[in-house]
């Protein structure tokens, strides 16, 4: 379904307007939202990000027009994980005062001189878990990427649970003989 | 989030994360309709989390899930070699040719019985951490003339099941386990017929017997009989001195590498466990029990302060802690039921028999161990030559009156 679609279905049937847009986008806020959260949160943390994000999207569409859903909801789905992971950060008591010895551990966000060479590490790495092969490389992504357990992972591929920590397993050790040259 | 996983995927641009989210789409049905669902919940109030009325940590506050354990399948693991392992590889003759004798062990059948709370028209007792670590520290095998106990152990990190059963008489002082390993079917389900046959596994009966011994503490002998899964194979037995073997005493039962309980027991006793909720109204196999959730927050701190090394496999897959339930026996402080939980392995035990004095089987008598051992071969000379005829004497039961 496109965005106009969805638009449209808005208009017309909020509530099934909210599902459609919710199937289309779930996996990319989730995607976002895991990957700015990753290292502060917890997976409850990253499903409230979620939904947080959702309910603000919802609420705006249903509110006014919005010209493009794509950038919109990635722009507050960004907003709302770094919003959270600033609140996670403080509760942890990871904020440390500018006089701390501490403050050398705090990067910037925005690291220039290793974007490009972790690009290209990424695109490795993607490149060979897809040459993993299907489910394995789904596997992969569904547990180290999205942080999916083994019975959830069995529910989406319609595998047993057993089956996917066997599978995971031995993915993962082909996956290091793959990457060897490259890490 | 675990940190190997954060190191496998640590560094994703938003492209990135894009990218994955378009092939490999996430979350099967349940969890998107629960996350749905909150979010129509949310919309229908016009609320989100930040208009919502929290404090503290409570908006986050995460949901315990429950891990798992292979520490403790492989300690399992590790009794049944011990049991059987060392005198199976001593002495083995494999150029034997004579088929093998029969089963002994009956097939057990009966699955994991989960733990019940009832109903109750008053409110049960709920012990203290003190009078729960004096009711686990009170339980006694020794109080009953005839006890016999089983148990299967059901474990998803493991290939094997296992059944066990124990039986002891006091007045005698004769014990016998048994203890067999069946194949988890779950485990073997994707693996290939070639792959099987390479493992020497039937395809058709994966869910044979993988493994299995039973020991006799008969008088003044042990007597251990290891099965032979090589149909060309008869099973083979060992034979020594009682008083030099581990069941000088009649001890089966707190033998650690027999009931892992008493592994359970010892480990909650030298702190490796936070008692973290204690509460009363459990039954399990008709009996009143006192249930009781433990945390480990770190095996590796634990096993530090147990001066022991700690091995992990760094595969992404490791976690630290451990979360535990178990259910106490009110009447006779034996561990009936736990599961624990250990990252994503998850093991449980539960006593399917538990009988007590007349309604106790006794442990097998001389002449039973006869029979048995007369399918089987010696495992070594020492064992062939050594004198059985107190097999052959008055069976106890009649000697007892």
């Amino acid at each position: 379904m496109n965005d106009s679609e969805i638009l449209e279905l808005l208009h017309q049937s909020p509530q099934k307007g909210h599902r459609a847009l919710f199937d289309e986008y779930y996996s990319y806020v989730y995607a976002i939202s895991v990957n700015i959260l990753r290292n502060f949160g917890s997976r409850e943390d990253v499903e409230e990000c979620v939904i947080d994000t959702f309910t603000s999207v919802i609420n705006k569409l249903d509110g006014s027009a919005v010209g493009s859903v794509k950038p919109f909801v990635g722009t507050v789905a960004k907003h709302k994980a770094i919003s959270m992971r600033r609140a996670l950060m403080s509760k942890s008591g990871k904020c440390v005062s500018i006089d701390s010895e501490e403050i050398g551990e705090l990067r910037s966000e925005e690291r220039v001189d290793r974007n490009a060479e972790n690009s290209d590490m990424t695109r490795q790495l993607l490149q060979k878990v897809k040459e993993l092969g299907e489910p394995d490389s789904a596997i992969i992504i569904q547990k180290f990427f999205y942080g999916q357990n083994a019975n959830e992972i069995g529910r989406m591929l319609d595998i047993k649970p057993a089956t996917v920590r066997m599978r995971c397993t031995r993915a993962i050790k082909k996956l290091r003989s793959l990457l060897r040259d490259f890490y | 989030m675990k940190k190997d996983t954060d190191k496998l995927f640590g560094n994703l641009s938003d492209e990135d994360a894009e990218r994955i989210a378009a092939d490999y789409p996430t979350g099967d049905k349940s969890q998107r309709d629960r996350i749905f669902n909150e979010i129509e919940r949310r919309v229908e109030g016009r609320t989100t989390s930040d208009d919502m009325d929290v404090s503290g940590v409570e908006t986050y506050r995460p949901r315990i899930y429950m891990k798992v354990i292979s520490a403790a399948a492989a300690l399992v693991l590790v009794a049944g070699a011990a049991v059987g392992g060392s005198y199976l590889l001593r002495g083995r003759d494999k150029n034997l040719t004579v088929e093998p004798s029969s089963e002994v062990m009956e097939e057990t059948t009966e699955t994991t019985a989960a733990p019940t709370t009832e109903e109750q028209t008053t409110e049960p007792e709920v012990p203290t951490e003190e009078q729960l670590l004096e009711l686990l520290n009170s339980r006694s095998y020794d109080d009953y003339p005839q006890l016999n106990i089983g148990y299967n152990i059901v474990s998803n990190a493991t290939s094997t099941i296992e059944h066990g059963l124990a039986k002891r008489d006091m007045v005698t002082g004769n014990e016998s386990m048994m203890v067999k390993f069946i194949r988890n079917p779950d485990c073997y389900k994707d693996v290939d017929a070639e792959t099987l046959a390479d493992w020497g596994i039937d395809p058709n009966n994966i869910e044979e017997i993988y493994s299995s011994s039973e020991m006799f503490m008969y008088k003044d002998l042990y007597i251990c009989v290891f099965d032979n899964t090589d149909e060309n194979l008869k099973d083979q037995y060992e034979v020594t001195d009682r008083k030099d073997s581990a069941f000088a005493n009649p001890n089966v039962f707190a033998s650690q590498a027999n009931f892992y309980p008493e592994v359970i027991l010892e480990q909650i006793n030298t702190g490796k466990y936070e008692i973290q909720e204690i509460s009363g109204g459990a039954t399990f196999l008709g009996r009143d029990c006192t249930s009781a959730h433990l945390y480990c927050p770190s095996v590796k701190e634990y096993e530090k302060k147990m001066g022991r090394n700690v091995m992990t496999i760094d595969d992404g897959d490791y976690a630290d802690e451990i979360q535990l339930d178990i259910l106490v026996d009110n009447e006779t402080g034996f561990i009936l039921w736990f599961k624990d939980t250990w990252g994503d392995c998850t093991e449980e035990y539960s006593v399917d028999t538990l009988l007590f004095n007349e309604d106790a089987e006794l442990p097998e008598d001389g002449a039973y161990i006869k029979e048995r051992l007369s399918g089987c071969i010696p495992n070594c000379e020492e064992t062939a030559a050594y004198d059985l005829s107190i097999l052959d004497e008055t069976p106890d039961s009649e000697n007892i009156g």
